[in-house]
């Protein structure tokens, strides 16, 4: 009975990933035919608020890297919740390359090996909480090293691993409130720093789960199909459920070929900006992205970047996508920027350095009922 | 003790008694350790230092883990290290097999607790490696211990009383091993106590040892003797109806004590007119006796037989009393005789009589060299066969030791393999011979084993009783001339067209 119920869900599951897979290919497709005739300047509003390039889509040229200094940061944190206490073991690093004729010449900040920094909370939180709690501190701890590599060395690019802006939703009561609002100052310190040393700020985010950029061209999708006759044909399709259904990266690995780019648009939206002010009002319309499929069996990456003071937007997309596309075209199927690699590999915390601090603890603490381990993680039976 | 090369890890099932993991720390050399190297672990928690061998040395890098990455990347790149910082993340793992550890006493105990994880690693230095391993100073040096700086000099009661097994294939420098061996025992000063050196050279490989000229720095020349084949003559006065009868092995026990009857006759009126008797006075005795005809028939006929022979005589040539002298080689050059017969008959007789001049003290210690040993005492009959064995069991308990030298050890006796204590082995490639070696020897690993099929020329494992731990050792030069065999093909086959054209 049991199998058979779940052979008919399993059925149903089938069916529905195929008819959604059948739609999002005729609706990509039907997208494409079209990419060449769209010009986007027709729609002087989306400026504003949304894509600021005249075209969809674009052609990346990989550039050379000799002689460029590009930065890539990226932390690791290990978080375990004890009777009383949970623990937070964080870390983050910076690597240096300085692209050479054959091979990158590489130094590490604040060390090759970065050292562990080690939270406690004592308060009771929820699990949801501590979950948050550690993502939080590990991005204080990648930004607050982005800041100490800039005056460490002189760097063009600085390529941080995930986003360039505070994405942690903080409710105003919660205790790590104020750790978020710590977070955003040091965001901010960021944008100034690599904006008075002339480096280009890049964020990279490797699974974007972002809706924004089909948000905007689902708003603008009924205007396109009025004005470009090669588009009529998306009238046949429930386009407009395809949209809500499909994130940017669903979209775009579809629409994109390898060694193209999608439009720069504005990171943040008008109601972002209104509602959320964990950054100052300077920063919030220098913060684009796009999205960069560099290799064919890989999926979109979204680039976010902060603008340089009075350069085009396009114009420095330009450049970032051209150095981030020659790093990150090696393999078929993986294009995460070979800097990223590394710096991911120096800031990857084992499950043993934990184990080590816990050790230590109970060595000096002694038995004690706030460092006892929880019930899942000591089952007699496993 | 120098600078550490590497710290003891915790690894799955491991560090224990008999084996251990550590990471290599040392960055200055690029080879900062090789297998089958000696190292050191000192332990905070027990006392003495912990004695180890190298068994194995992993390279590991994460960066070329995948497969599939390392394809992708390269494909596009040239080489990953173009694009990533591969040489950052190497790092090399060696695995150690602890030997002992040395107590406060300088014995070397068995280790029964295990190094712990952080203990630092270092190279075993010379001092702890000549104790460990049982090396004598002012003993017989073979050469360098393999990636050490360590003289390997075996003593000489451990590496010769209970015989030695030298074994390899053609070519892997058996012979050149042997010389080096035979000049040590030439260049011992008499208050390090000296033997006397008898080879039995089937190809002329060790005649050179006695050549005057002016490389023989250390006048190998005086201390040597060579016996050409041709003019080797047995005494048959001085054979017994036994060792007549290990010439003729059909002998039944019925004509062995009818001959024992003439042998006795002859040698009483040999000892009244005072002259000894020759063979034909032998046939002569077995003719005219009244024994069965039958009997006296096949007798006479393998009299005839070895009479054939011409290697009988009235008189011992050379007189062995005479020529083995302490301190000096006595080289039996026996390539102009090509009957493997005769080349038995000969063994047989020298190391028969050479036992009995030995028990009786009448000359020194020595140590008899056999080259191609297999072809005197094979698994199967031969002439030589029995007394080989004989002096290969009591040999021992009168100084009588023998080197056996063979290219294919599972000919060679098991009665005798068995009996020779100390080994040294070359390369040796045939996987028969190296299951024997494996079998009958509880001292070498497999890892060792392994290791003699990809020997270099030089280098060889030596093992039993004249080290307390398997070794691998490179030899040392030798000091004497090479032999002229050593010739290119080429310009012996120039040489032989110019002479027949």
């Amino acid at each position: 009975m049991y199998i058979k119920s779940l052979h008919n869900e399993l059925g149903e599951i089938v069916r529905r990933l195929k008819q959604l897979e059948r739609d999002k290919e005729m609706f990509s497709m039907l997208l494409r035919g079209g990419l060449d005739q769209i010009d986007l300047d027709a729609f002087p509003k989306l400026k504003k608020d949304g894509i600021v390039e005249r075209k969809l889509v674009k052609k990346v040229n990989p550039t050379s890297l000799t002689g460029l200094r590009i930065a890539g940061i990226d932390g690791g944190v290990v978080s375990r919740s004890y009777h009383a206490i949970d623990i937070i073991l964080t870390k983050a690093v910076a690597v240096l390359f300085q692209i050479t004729q054959d091979k990158p010449v590489v130094r590490y900040y604040p060390a090759d090996v970065p050292p562990l920094n080690v939270l406690v909370n004592y308060i009771p939180v929820s699990r949801t909480e501590i979950e948050t709690s550690s993502s939080l501190e590990r991005a204080i701890e990648e930004v607050k090293t982005a800041i100490g590599v800039l005056d460490y060395a002189k760097i063009d690019t600085l390529i941080m691993d995930g986003s360039i802006y505070p994405q942690y939703d903080i409710f105003a009561t919660s205790t790590i409130a104020a750790r978020g609002e710590l977070l955003a100052r040091f965001y901010e310190k960021l944008y100034e720093k690599a904006r008075d040393r002339g480096t280009l700020l890049v964020g990279c985010v490797e699974d974007s789960r972002s809706t924004r950029f089909t948000q905007i061209l689902g708003e603008i999708l009924p205007s396109l199909i009025k004005k470009y006759p090669e588009l009529f044909e998306l009238l046949q399709v429930d386009y407009r459920g395809i949209i809500k259904q499909i994130k940017d990266t669903d979209l775009l690995y579809r629409v994109l070929e390898s060694g193209e780019r999608s439009a720069v648009y504005r990171l943040l939206s008008s109601n972002t900006k209104k509602s959320q002010s964990r950054i100052s009002a300077q920063f919030r319309d220098t913060l684009f992205a796009f999205y960069l499929k560099s290799v064919e069996y890989d999926q979109p990456t979204r680039i976010e970047f902060l603008n340089p003071e009075h350069v085009e937007p396009p114009k420095t997309a330009y450049r970032v996508s051209s150095v981030l596309y020659s790093l990150s075209r090696h393999h078929a199927a993986y294009s995460i920027p070979s800097v990223l690699i590394e710096a991911d590999a120096r800031a990857k915390i084992g499950e043993y350095e934990l184990e080590l601090i816990y050790a230590q603890l109970l060595n000096r603490v002694g038995q004690s009922s706030s460092l006892l381990r929880l019930r899942r993680d000591r089952r007699p039976f496993r | 003790m120098k600078e550490p090369i590497g710290t003891v890890i915790a690894a799955r099932d491991s560090p224990t008694p008999s084996e251990f993991k550590l990471v290599i720390t040392e960055i200055e050399n690029s080879v900062p350790l090789r297998k089958g190297q000696f190292i050191a672990v000192e332990s905070a928690d027990v006392d003495g230092t912990l004695i180890a061998t190298v068994t194995n040395i992993l390279k590991t890098n994460r960066y070329f883990e995948s497969a599939e990455a390392v394809k992708e990347y390269e494909r596009s790149a040239g080489h990953l290290s173009f694009i990533l910082p591969t040489e950052r993340w190497e790092y090399i793992l060696a695995e150690g097999k602890p030997m002992g550890r040395i107590s406060q006493s300088g014995r070397l105990e068995r280790v029964t607790f295990p190094p712990g994880p952080g203990d630092k690693v270092f190279l075993a230095s010379p001092e702890m490696l000549l104790q460990v391993l049982g090396l004598d100073p002012s003993g017989v040096n073979l050469g360098q211990l393999l990636h050490h700086d360590v003289p390997v000099t075996l003593n000489l009661t451990r590496l010769f009383q209970k015989h030695v097994a030298i074994l390899a294939i053609s070519g892997a420098g058996k012979s050149y091993l042997t010389s080096v061996l035979i000049e040590e025992l030439l260049l011992r000063k008499p208050e390090q106590g000296r033997v006397a050196v008898i080879i039995l050279d089937v190809h002329g490989e060790y005649t050179s040892l006695a050549t005057t000229s002016d490389t023989d720095t250390y006048k190998f020349s005086e201390k040597t003797t060579v016996i050409n084949g041709p003019y080797i003559q047995l005494a048959v006065p001085k054979l017994t109806s036994y060792n007549f009868a290990s010439f003729q092995p059909n002998m039944s026990y019925v004509q062995i004590r009818e001959l024992n009857q003439i042998i006795k006759k002859l040698r009483s009126r040999s000892g009244k007119t005072g002259k000894p008797y020759d063979l034909n006075e032998l046939i002569g005795m077995v003719e005219q006796s009244e024994m069965n005809p039958r009997t006296k028939e096949a007798m006479m006929g393998w009299f005839y037989d070895l009479e054939n022979t011409r290697l009988f005589g009235v008189e011992e040539n050379p007189s062995l009393k005479a020529n083995i002298r302490v301190g000096e080689a006595t080289i039996f050059d026996l390539r102009e005789i090509i009957s493997l017969r005769k080349k038995q008959i000969i063994v047989n007789y020298l190391i028969n009589r050479l036992f009995n001049l030995r028990k009786r003290g009448e000359i020194p210690p020595f140590v008899f060299i056999l080259e191609e040993a297999h072809q005197f005492c094979p698994e199967g009959p031969a002439i030589s066969k029995g007394i080989i064995e004989t002096i290969a069991r009591e040999g021992r308990k009168f100084y009588a030791s023998l080197v056996l030298i063979s290219q294919r050890p599972v000919r060679l006796s098991t009665t005798v393999l068995s009996q020779l204590n100390s080994q040294i082995y070359l390369r040796i490639t045939n996987p028969y011979d190296l299951k024997l070696i494996g079998q009958s020897s509880e001292t070498i690993d497999k890892s060792s084993l392994d290791a003699l099929t990809t020997l270099n020329i030089g280098e060889a494992l030596v093992s039993g009783s004249a080290v307390s731990h398997p070794i691998f050792i490179r030899v040392r030069k030798r000091y004497s001339p090479s032999p002229s065999i050593s010739i290119p093909l080429e310009d012996v086959a120039k040489r032989y067209e110019k002479k027949n054209t």
